[in-house]
């Protein structure tokens, strides 16, 4: 597994995405969006996101790719690793970035949600991008299967609560969401199922239109 | 999923876990601490100085 592919919905059709773990000419991108966009949570959280990348790569505790997260896993089975995952797409180029998720793989091979960001203001054709958070927590999911963990967790907030609710289709989430291996199948075979009649649907619009 | 791709459409998605955004607040404070030379240029105070002193 080298690049995870979502789609999102831009411009009236579905677009692939890529996810990709983050090196340090990446995190110093994404730590910019906080000039790009002072005032919003987004640019706060991936300056924060990336200070605390930073940090932590100083303690020789980050991993840039999915190599050298398995290689430190081999060497240290207790290892606690940040990453940063970062979200972009071809089409979108004038967005280097259009997402962010640090996260981390816990001492027990867990992975953690710490922080999940979209760029605000994403638009394609003059319409907004939407499915980014959906799509990336999908992909960790997906990540999370082949690397055999068993669990994915995050605490949650007041706002993040329903965001949380409609991708797990869990209800109610209240202050920590966790989602174990099997039910992480589950909501990524109904997420695949959703995408195709969504796909269906805009096909029949387009031979209509 | 129309759910999802509506409420992403309606809101902002950011999202921190309150323990990961404490943490990294407080990193960010600790290296302010340790750079203050680097804030002192920032905020503009060094060319007060270099202009008092020529």
């Amino acid at each position: 597994m080298k690049t995870i592919s979502f789609h999102v919905e831009a411009g009236g059709q579905f677009r692939p995405v890529q996810l990709e773990f983050a090196t340090e000419a990446e995190v110093k991108r994404i730590r910019a969006w906080r000039k790009l966009s002072p005032m919003s949570d987004a640019g706060e959280f991936a300056a924060l996101a990336a200070k605390r990348w930073f940090y932590y790569t100083r303690e020789g505790a980050t991993v840039a790719s999915l190599n050298e997260l398995r290689a430190a896993i081999r060497r240290n089975q207790r290892a606690e690793l940040a990453f940063l995952m970062v979200a972009s797409a071809e089409w979108a180029k004038r967005y280097r970035f259009l997402a962010l998720a640090y996260c981390r793989r816990s001492w027990c091979h867990h992975l953690v949600l710490d922080f999940l960001a979209v760029r605000p203001g994403l638009s394609f054709v003059n319409q907004p991008i939407s499915g980014i958070g959906g799509g990336i927590l999908v992909s960790l999911m997906e990540m999370a299967v082949a690397l055999d963990i068993e669990t994915i967790w995050g605490e949650t907030t007041a706002s993040s609560a329903p965001f949380y609710e409609k991708v797990f289709q869990i209800r109610p989430v209240k202050d920590l969401f966790i989602i174990r291996r099997e039910a992480m199948r589950g909501i990524r075979e109904n997420y695949l199922e959703d995408q195709k009649r969504r796909l269906a649907q805009i096909t029949e619009q387009a031979h209509v239109a | 999923m129309d759910d999802l791709l509506e409420y992403e459409r309606t809101h902002p998605i950011a999202f921190a876990s309150p323990g990961a955004l404490a943490e990294a607040r407080l990193i960010a404070e600790l290296e302010k601490a340790r750079c203050p030379r680097r804030r002192t240029h920032r905020n503009g105070a060094a060319d007060h100085h270099k202009a008092a002193v020529g």
